[in-house]
């Protein structure tokens, strides 16, 4: 009997080993193997878009991606899972990839930890004399600060008080003996764009030359006024142009002038437009449409002068519209859309700081104080996020817009529909907007109309796909400006034949791409750069969604509220077992 | 089937008789949701995260083993195990019923920490994906640490003994799983901590399933591991025949 239980105590223990590393064995064949996953999340955030597989297997050599990352210990609270979710992402662009990008995970701050503790080490060394002193070396700190990967200071929450925690959170993308491309910040709000910002890097990265980009208009001419004191007049798109060459374009600025045309090998033509053009610039355009260059365009019928009211009440502020008289809609009218002539308002609008003066007596002396006042009014709109279409890439990282000053576009359905044109609307007004005329050099009546008059939903960015119709199909091109009106039957070629499919992104706001505001929206950048992003690089890009997994926040609630939720949830569940415990025992007893 | 329809009855109704299951329940669903509440408005975020990111540690610790504790070794105890052998049962029903009994109980508790979904439907918008996902996981979660902790018990006739050792493996198990244990392992012996954060650890494949993304992968591992502790405890209470 003994013997028997020795010999069972045996076999259990041995048939137990035997068993767990079978279990460990599936175990680790299984996690091996992309057998599927099934993404609960509303937005399936942790999902691949459908056209990252296509754009990935097209890769000719591997990419290397390497993500600096603080361990999650060393992260605040809304930090930790970040790690995690960026490798997630990883692994999903390794699997869809097929092997073609590979990932690794280094956490300097460990490194920084380990170097430090040797220096230690040599320096114990050093001063008993058992070592000399070691030959310098660069840190880990300085050879990432060359590759651009560098700590970044987080708010985090410890012990009841705010403080600031520097992590790391990079990555870095390796690709033959190309340039490093880097993602300085992975922060967890951006990890609905993260899929984006990987692939479109990845495109730019394995491009055999720069994308190159057209941009209108160029740097303004100096006047001899502006020479003499070796000034340039002001640039308003200056940043937009330096934003597009550090994305890794190669941006041509042209005028479209006789001298200054467009380059005639460029992917993406970028045109801001604030006054109107001549014949034969609209030609120009006209011409790279048909050849199915791709086409971002934004122009506003109207400016605004907000200024202190006269003889209103103390505090009041006027609106004057002044017509930007732009001519584009002469030519997008046959693309399908047009930039609405009237003045557009929103309820939903942000504010705009306006210089005030006040004059203040000190003793016989006068003096004009200036400063600025929050001026809201309808025409200063913003768009939220609600009214983003996050269901293309130009939505990426966009969060709100400040549609300062712009207009709503009108589409034509007849001609989208006859020349089968897709147009994707990417962003609208909010429910409450309404439009007025202009009314000359009288300030504009901002008020509201009726609760039943306001417009929804009107379109303000939209993309349209397809082959356009040329407004100067077989007419000769007409002359430059300078060269007098008519027609150039010379030098230029004739827009003939079918036109080339193309895609044309329009905003009716040019100011929001301006240096004054874009310095100041981190939204318009991303706008702007995923616009010619997604026109550029390729159709897929395009379809990438944005995804957002930021926080959903609770409602406001009161003191009261918060406390009845406490009971709710922690002793009312409580009570609960309290009372089935007392009902079922006094069952018992009366049995 | 009919067998351990009856062991489960038994089983299930024996937690319900016993005023330490509810002082148990109680003490579950106060530590997960008084924690989760500690420092939900604070962060005014409507989701669970917060909680199931705790459940790992405190179901490892507290509760699973002290639902597992008196399962067999209560049996063992009161000497009713030879009586429950003997009968004509086989033992893998016998052991299917307990554990089920014990999952059940588990659910009943777990099912008292709904009140924080339906609080945060009254506050905010949240996503039921992660939700649902979180508490799919913790259903799997607890059915592995059950799987465990009923092999654990199978070796104690004391119920304290049999709790300690069954929170210690539950905890490595929960432990593993985060990143600074293997770290501190792979210390000592270079590429053994990542083994065990990689496959064995269940933090990471709780987590994975909690943020909403139900892995194939995770389910493998949930319910191999599950089975692999049940059949252990069949083939041992087999072996206790000889």
């Amino acid at each position: 009997m003994k013997n028997l239980r020795k010999l069972f105590i045996r076999t259990f223990l041995i048939g137990s080993g035997l068993l767990l590393g079978i279990a460990l064995l599936v175990i680790m064949v299984f996690d091996n193997l992309n057998l599927g996953r099934f993404d609960l999340t509303a937005e399936q955030v942790y999902k691949l878009s459908p056209s990252v597989e296509k754009i990935l297997s097209r890769l000719e050599a591997p990419i290397e991606i390497t993500y600096y990352v603080s361990s999650s210990e060393k992260m605040p609270t809304k930090w930790k899972n970040l790690e995690r979710d960026v490798i997630d992402k990883l692994e999903e662009l390794k699997l869809a990839s097929k092997g073609r990008v590979t990932y690794k995970v280094f956490d300097p701050s460990a490194e920084e930890e380990r170097e430090a503790y040797e220096e230690r080490r040599a320096k114990e060394k050093e001063e008993k004399g058992q070592a000399s002193k070691p030959a310098p070396r660069k840190r880990i700190a300085e050879r990432l600060a060359e590759k651009g990967v560098g700590p970044f200071g987080v708010q985090s929450a410890e012990r009841d008080e705010f403080a600031v925690k520097r992590i790391y959170s990079s990555l870095v993308l390796s690709y033959l003996d190309r340039k490093e491309d880097v993602i300085e910040q992975v922060r967890p709000e951006m990890f609905g764009s993260l899929e984006y910002e990987i692939v479109s890097r990845i495109y730019k990265l394995t491009a055999t030359k720069r994308p190159k980009v057209g941009f209108f208009p160029d740097q303004p001419e100096t006047p001899p006024q502006y020479r003499q004191f070796q000034q340039s007049p002001p640039d308003a798109y200056s940043m937009a142009v330096e934003l597009l060459r550090n994305a890794g374009y190669d941006v041509v600025r042209t005028n479209i002038t006789k001298d200054d045309t467009i380059p005639g090998d460029i992917q993406t033509m970028v045109m801001m437009v604030d006054e109107p053009l001549t014949e034969r610039q609209l030609y120009e355009i006209d011409r790279l449409v048909h050849k199915g260059v791709r086409l971002v365009l934004a122009g506003q019928t109207y400016n605004y002068q907000i200024y202190p009211a006269r003889g209103g009440a103390s505090g009041g502020f006027d609106v004057q519209a002044m017509p930007t008289r732009i001519n584009i809609n002469s030519l997008t009218k046959n693309y399908g859309f047009e930039i609405d002539t009237k003045i557009f308002m929103d309820r939903s609008a942000a504010f705009v700081q306006v210089p005030t003066y006040r004059t203040r007596r000190m003793g016989i002396f006068q003096i004009q104080e200036q400063s600025y006042e929050p001026v809201s009014k309808p025409v200063i709109i913003k768009v939220n996020q609600e009214n983003i279409n996050s269901r293309v890439s130009v939505a990426n990282k966009i969060t709100e817009l400040f549609y300062m000053y712009g207009n709503r576009l009108n589409l034509y359905n007849e001609i989208l529909e006859k020349d089968h044109l897709k147009a994707t609307v990417l962003f609208t007004s909010s429910n409450h907007s309404w439009t007025t005329e202009s009314l000359g050099y009288r300030p504009v009546d901002t008020s509201e109309p009726a609760s039943g008059d306001f417009l929804r939903r009107q379109p303000l960015g939209v993309l349209i796909e397809g082959t356009f119709s040329a407004r100067y199909l077989d007419q000769p091109p007409p002359k430059w400006s300078s060269e007098g009106s008519g027609v150039d039957s010379t030098a230029a070629p004739l827009i003939t034949g079918p036109g080339a499919p193309t895609k044309i992104i329009a905003y009716g706001c040019s100011n929001m791409f301006k240096d004054d505001v874009l310095r100041a929206v981190d939204s318009h950048k991303a706008l702007l750069l995923n616009s010619v992003d997604a026109l550029t690089l390729g159709d897929e890009l395009i379809h990438i969604r944005a995804k957002n997994i930021e926080a959903r926040r609770i409602k406001e609630t009161s003191a009261f509220g918060k406390s009845l939720a406490k009971f709710f949830v922690v002793w009312f569940p409580a009570l609960c077992f309290v009372a089935l415990g007392v009902v079922l025992t006094m069952r018992r007893k009366m049995k | 089937m009919k067998d351990i329809w009856i062991i489960f009855k038994r089983e299930f109704a024996a937690y319900f008789y016993s005023p330490i299951a509810y002082v148990f329940s109680i003490i579950f669903i106060v530590l997960n949701c008084g924690l989760y509440m500690f420092h939900f408005f604070f962060f005014g975020n409507a989701d669970m995260r917060a909680f199931f990111s705790a459940l790992p540690v405190t179901l490892a610790l507290i509760f699973i083993p002290a639902i597992c504790m008196r399962l067999w070794s209560e049996e063992k105890k009161l000497g009713t195990i030879e009586l429950l052998l003997t009968l004509p049962m086989k033992a893998e029903h016998v052991v299917l019923g307990k554990y089920l009994a014990g999952l059940a109980f588990y659910l009943v508790a777990l099912a008292g920490t709904l009140a924080i979904p339906i609080m945060l439907l009254f506050l905010g918008k949240p996503d039921f994906g992660p939700i649902i996902g979180g508490y799919f996981g913790a259903v799997l979660l607890g059915a592995f640490y059950l799987a465990v902790g009923i092999f654990i018990s199978g070796f104690f006739a004391d119920q304290i003994v049999s709790l300690i050792i069954t929170s210690l493996v539950c905890g490595f198990f929960a432990l593993i799983g985060w990143q600074y244990v293997p770290m501190v392992i792979d210390g000592w012996f270079p590429g053994l901590g990542d083994f065990l954060y990689s496959y064995v650890g269940v933090t990471r494949h709780f987590n994975d399933i909690a943020r909403g993304v139900i892995d194939v992968r995770s389910l493998v591992y949930f319910l191999s591991l599950s089975a692999l502790f049940i059949t252990l405890n069949i083939k041992y209470l087999d072996g206790r025949k000889y």
